[in-house]
């Protein structure tokens, strides 16, 4: 039942939410080894094992489905932001948190900007304001090869809110 | 005053931690005289002073002097306030206020890191939109509006840390 690891599950995706602001403008990639230990222990406390393999971690909280979306987010940032989102729209009732759930939570943090941003517009088409303010709302992250400090930063859209059709 | 001299190991860890809290209002200006409104870094400074009442102007003469104070009064939001408070208290000796000195060392500490990156002196009308971006979203150019939560009719200004110079 989710409504086991649901709270538990929240706070520490709330914490690493905070930790990991400094990377939402940023896109690097997302994977099982960065998952960090509080999660890992949660889910050995929640499946009562003493050992898990990173892979399993969080086979634990959401479905094969489920999980496959969230390695689609574009940082660490707006994984865990999703995570913790889904983590309290859990259905208290289901094994674990479903697809649907999270798919919730990308249309709820789309529609939260949605009336502020046109997402349809190319980034070609933004004035210099335009681009900024969807920087710096995460809404188009910097891509580099070269890490934080590069100067060669690519625009891209965040998957998120990527324009549809 | 109370003063202990470790107490800018305490406004280290609490700098921290709103600095963290600050991060994604980075990019946008604050007023930042209103922190000394904030519960915790009151709570911290009646504990350095030892008294049970404070008044809020004294909250951060509790830990650094008046010229410091008006320095960090001209930081441009809470997170770059938070993040020059923290690295300041990390390089005091203790023992004393932190002074003006040490704060204007920490400010000329970023942007000599930024300036290694790029060229911090480039005005605005030259930069193309994503060299803006990167700015923007490092803290260097922030916006500046009315409302808070979002600035679309804000204006882009340099933060004053980051200011071209000559």
């Amino acid at each position: 039942m989710t409504s086991t690891f649901s709270i538990d599950l929240y706070q520490i995706a709330s914490i690493a939410e905070q930790n990991s602001a400094v990377d939402r403008n940023f896109t690097q990639r997302v994977s099982p080894q960065m998952l960090g230990e509080n999660i890992h222990k949660l889910a050995q406390r929640v499946r009562g094992v003493a050992a898990l393999d990173n892979d399993q971690v969080l086979l634990t909280f959401f479905s094969a489905e489920a999980i496959a979306i969230l390695f689609t987010m574009p940082n660490r940032y707006w994984f865990w932001r999703v995570v913790a989102y889904s983590a309290l729209a859990a259905d208290d009732a289901a094994e674990v948190i479903s697809a649907a759930i999270v798919k919730d939570a990308l249309r709820h943090f789309r529609s939260g900007l949605g009336s502020d941003f046109d997402f349809t517009r190319r980034i070609d088409q933004l004035t210099v304001q335009e681009a900024c303010l969807s920087v710096a709302a995460g809404i188009i992250l910097l891509k580099s090869d070269d890490g934080l400090m590069s100067k060669n930063f690519v625009p891209v859209f965040n998957p998120i809110f990527q324009p549809h059709g | 005053m109370n003063q202990i001299d470790d107490f800018p190991r305490d406004l280290h860890q609490h700098a921290g931690a709103e600095r963290s809290r600050s991060m994604e209002k980075r990019s946008y200006w604050q007023d930042v005289s209103l922190l000394q409104n904030e519960y915790e870094i009151w709570e911290l400074a009646r504990r350095q002073r030892g008294v049970k009442v404070l008044d809020r102007s004294l909250v951060f003469p509790t830990f650094f002097t008046a010229e410091a104070v008006e320095l960090l009064m001209t930081l441009p939001n809470n997170f770059w306030f938070w993040t020059v408070v923290q690295h300041s208290a990390s390089d005091s000796a203790g023992g004393g206020l932190i002074d003006d000195v040490i704060v204007r060392q920490t400010i000329a500490g970023f942007r000599a890191r930024r300036s290694s990156v790029y060229d911090l002196d480039k005005p605005m009308e030259q930069l193309s939109s994503f060299e803006m971006a990167v700015r923007v979203v490092e803290g260097v150019i922030l916006f500046k509006s009315n409302d808070s939560e979002l600035p679309s009719d804000g204006e882009l200004v340099f933060n004053v840390m980051f200011q071209p110079q000559g």
